[in-house]
């Protein structure tokens, strides 16, 4: 029930809550009603009653939407703000009083170099993102914040999606091997963390061979290459 | 064309342009060459200008007067490490590959002939060097690496680069900095770059040979 489409091709889809997903245009003409149109080259994808469509492909490229969960790693200070790199095309802002509880004399300690977990608050194609690191209903930090020591492994960006979905076998896989800590950023950065440097190199090379660009491997595939592993 | 400078009025010009753009990757910025950008400049400079890879008398046509000018242009898409050794095998395959239009010189008259009116023709080389870069740790019992990729040249303590083709010449020797090593070591070196220099001399033959079987066009 999928069909591969490329950028530019008009998408016919109707329905009265119609929902679209990422890689979905809506262009609208004056007088008639808008069509739809789609902006990636992937698989198109609608829920079972049709409300919901969305394009699935994969890239490495992280264009930023807002609302999503990214790694990024500071860059600069320029005033009060942060300059964050997340693999956009540009450099996102975060302010320093974007922390939970944060006033202007009690500001989080971050440091050029540092990486961090933030949502994306402001996102527009011709603007420089802006990041927060709390939610955005509950106001409070929801593991959002600085990550402390780790390691940051480049994904992409369906790998990071795959590995967000709950029911993914490889995470909880590695977790019942070793206690592991892994923050997951919609833009194909996962820093993960764990007490022996074997088990980060591990985590690093089994999400990396699990990759759909690297081999995407399976899980009796995974169960083979850590028993490869001197861990 | 252009018309060539007087101190040497019997070769072509060559300039190579190349600048990481952030499309590389987001340390990059524009505007403001890194570190790596300027090395892979001036390597580049030369492993294909200062080399006499082309043969520049070819490019002249008429002395004093008219001489082509060639202009290379290296855009970076990605960097996955080593982008030093990419661009300069980017670079001489690209003047390998290019074809010129072929031009008559008739006393004073020169006629250009469309690649349409006759076979374009290649640019005559006098030898193809290739790059190859070794990076060196900070842990001497870990071995010396091979064409990094990103984490390795992020991690590594020295990169030492050498040019040469497949004739076993040597063009270019960099070593900018990092971690000392000795002549054994260097020597050493050289040798497995020459067994890789000669691998990659084949792929490359290989691949335009079988680039230019399917070029042919029949003209009716």
């Amino acid at each position: 029930m999928s069909e591969l489409v490329l950028p530019g091709e008009q998408i016919h889809a109707q329905h009265v809550n119609l929902k679209l997903g990422p890689g979905l245009l809506q262009l609208s003409n004056v007088g008639q009603d808008g069509f739809i149109i789609s902006t990636r080259a992937g698989e198109l994808k609608h829920s079972a009653n049709n409300s919901k469509w969305w394009i699935e492909s994969n890239s490495r490229r992280y264009i930023p939407a807002s609302q999503e969960s990214v790694v990024g790693v500071v860059i600069a200070r320029s005033g009060e703000n942060w300059r964050v790199d997340i693999g956009s095309a540009h450099a996102a802002n975060l302010d320093g009083l974007a922390f939970e509880g944060a006033t202007k004399r009690n500001r989080p300690n971050l440091k050029v170099g540092s990486v961090l977990y933030a949502r994306v608050s402001l996102a527009h194609k011709d603007m420089e993102p802006e990041l927060e690191c709390f939610d955005a209903q509950t106001r409070k930090a929801e593991g959002f914040g600085e990550l402390k020591g780790g390691f940051l492994v480049r994904c992409s960006l369906k790998m990071s999606r795959l590995l967000l979905d709950p029911t993914h076998f490889l995470l909880p896989l590695l977790g019942s091997r070793f206690p592991l800590e892994a923050a997951t950023g919609l833009n194909g950065r996962v820093w993960v963390n764990a007490k022996d440097t074997r088990h980060i190199i591990a985590i690093s090379r089994c999400i990396e061979a699990v990759d759909p660009d690297g081999g995407g491997l399976d899980e009796s595939g995974v169960k083979k290459l850590l028993g490869t592993m001197d861990i | 064309m252009v018309k060539p400078p007087p101190e040497r009025p019997l070769e072509g010009l060559i300039t190579i342009h190349s600048e990481i753009s952030p499309m590389a990757s987001t340390e990059y910025e524009p505007g403001r060459p890194s570190d790596e950008e300027v090395t892979m400049t001036r390597m580049l400079d030369k492993v294909i200008r200062r080399s006499d890879a082309v043969d520049k008398e070819s490019l002249c046509i008429q002395a004093g007067q008219r001489v082509w000018h060639l202009r290379l242009t290296i855009h970076c898409l990605a960097d996955a490490g080593n982008l030093l050794d990419c661009a300069c095998l980017a670079g001489i395959v690209a003047f390998k590959h290019f074809r010129r239009p072929e031009v008559e010189v008739v006393g004073d008259e020169v006629t250009i002939h469309h690649p349409s009116e006759r076979a374009p023709v290649p640019l005559s080389m006098h030898h193809t060097p290739f790059c190859l870069t070794f990076a060196y740790f900070p842990d001497t019992s870990t071995p010396p690496v091979l064409d990094p990729t990103h984490l390795e040249q992020r991690l590594s303590a020295g990169l030492l680069s050498v040019a040469l083709n497949a004739q076993r010449e040597l063009c270019v020797v960099q070593k900018a900095g990092g971690v000392p090593l000795d002549p054994d070591e260097i020597l050493r070196v050289v040798d497995v770059a020459v067994i890789k220099a000669k691998e990659l001399d084949k792929i490359v033959e290989e691949r335009l040979k079988e680039d230019f079987a399917g070029r042919n066009i029949e003209v009716q």
